[in-house]
């Protein structure tokens, strides 16, 4: 299912901008955590060694490494708790309105073009909506012409059937309908398929 | 809680890929601090405690500093990353407005294809089945008129002959039916 002519990718700003932020914010977070708990970690532990009465540690990664560790392990953990967070709440700020907009394609292919496709005001997608209501609307517009045609040709029938029960068809009766028929045609002329 | 249609594993892929890039920053975030300090604390009590309250002082500021510019990687990584997973459901949506604007044009070919790692293929399946339903009514309603053309003509024929009144009644009656089916058709849509 290839298609062609999509490699920009930042292509609908706003919404990767929220996208890319929720998840920047999170790794920030992280980061200032990592550094919080690592300091008072590693700051703790080398209180600890001044204070102590036996020194027996030569290097810097035998005094520190447990801090390391354990900051890291801790921050990870609430890193991976904040991630999937992160995921589950962008999951249902997207799946809202998508499934919101599916019901109402849904509803306007069952043939109803009245009522407007529209999302709550702080719901993403608030541009594919605005498109899938311009789309109800022009369609609307389309169909209510094939009415009014549909009524011109209904009228001229009926006074073709009345004429030919009073047996008085003429020429021209024949000429409304035909006329009612091309103007329908030339309504149904504007759609492409 | 409402889903929405994705590639499979999606959501698991976007969570492993931004671990492994922050486990990464984190592996070079703390051998960073290990390299901003001596490897060994010295030789002797006076050395040790000078390196190691030496450390104390500037802990802070080093450990701040590594994870500073491990941040700027990091989160530079996590953008570009995210930048290409918010392209796959942003992208179709894109796509689905454009071809919201073909049908509202009139161009119901209902032929909307992603691509195979794009998400919202349920919505782009739900616009193609609107094209296509439109699309059928259109051309039922075509094929309807095309029928009363062919009656015109053949009332057209009849008048012109004599003692044929029950016939284009009969022809009358036909066009008045196919009508009835073109109404039914438009009737299927509000407007």
């Amino acid at each position: 299912m290839g298609i062609t002519g999509r490699k920009i990718y930042f292509i609908k700003k706003d919404f990767q901008f929220r996208f890319i932020l929720r998840f920047v914010i999170t790794t920030t977070v992280w980061g200032a955590a990592t550094v919080s708990l690592f300091t008072v970690m590693a700051g703790k532990r080398l209180e600890e060694f001044l204070y102590s009465p036996h020194i027996n540690i030569k290097t810097t990664a035998e005094l520190l490494m447990p801090s390391a560790i354990h900051a890291h392990i801790i921050s990870l953990l609430f890193f991976t708790a904040l991630l999937i967070y992160a995921i589950r709440s962008l999951w249902k700020r997207l799946g809202g309105p998508l499934y919101s907009l599916k019901k109402d394609i849904t509803r306007m292919t069952s043939g109803d073009l009245v009522s407007g496709v529209a999302l709550r005001g702080d719901e993403e997608f608030q541009d594919l909506a605005s498109d899938l209501d311009r789309m109800r609307s022009a369609l609307r517009d389309r169909f209510a012409r094939l009415k009014e045609r549909e009524d011109e040709l209904s009228a001229a029938v009926s006074t073709l059937d009345r004429a030919v029960l009073k047996g008085s068809p003429s020429a021209d009766h024949l000429s409304a309908v035909r006329e009612a028929t091309a103007k329908m045609k030339q309504e149904l002329k504007q759609f492409m398929y | 809680m409402e889903t929405f249609s994705t590639q499979r594993r999606f959501g698991l892929y976007l969570f492993a890929s931004t671990l492994i890039i922050v486990l990464l920053g984190a592996a070079l975030g703390g051998a960073g601090v290990f390299a901003l300090f001596p490897a060994n604390l010295g030789e002797g009590y006076v050395d040790v405690l000078s390196t190691v309250q030496g450390m104390e002082r500037t802990l802070l500021e080093r450990v701040a500093g590594i994870y500073a510019v491990m941040s700027i990687f990091i989160i530079g990584a996590v953008m570009l990353l995210h930048l290409f997973y918010s392209h796959r459901i942003a992208g179709p949506v894109y796509r689905l407005g454009r071809e919201s604007e073909a049908i509202g044009q009139g161009r119901l070919t209902g032929t909307l294809r992603f691509r195979r790692k794009d998400s919202l293929t349920d919505l782009g399946d739900s616009l193609n089945q609107a094209a296509t339903r439109y699309r059928v009514r259109v051309e039922t309603i075509k094929e309807r008129l095309s029928l009363i053309d062919r009656q015109v003509d053949a009332a057209a024929t009849l008048m012109q002959q004599e003692g044929k009144a029950p016939a284009l009644e009969q022809t009358a009656g036909e066009m008045k039916t196919i009508l009835k089916n073109v109404n039914a058709v438009l009737s299927e849509v509000r407007t």
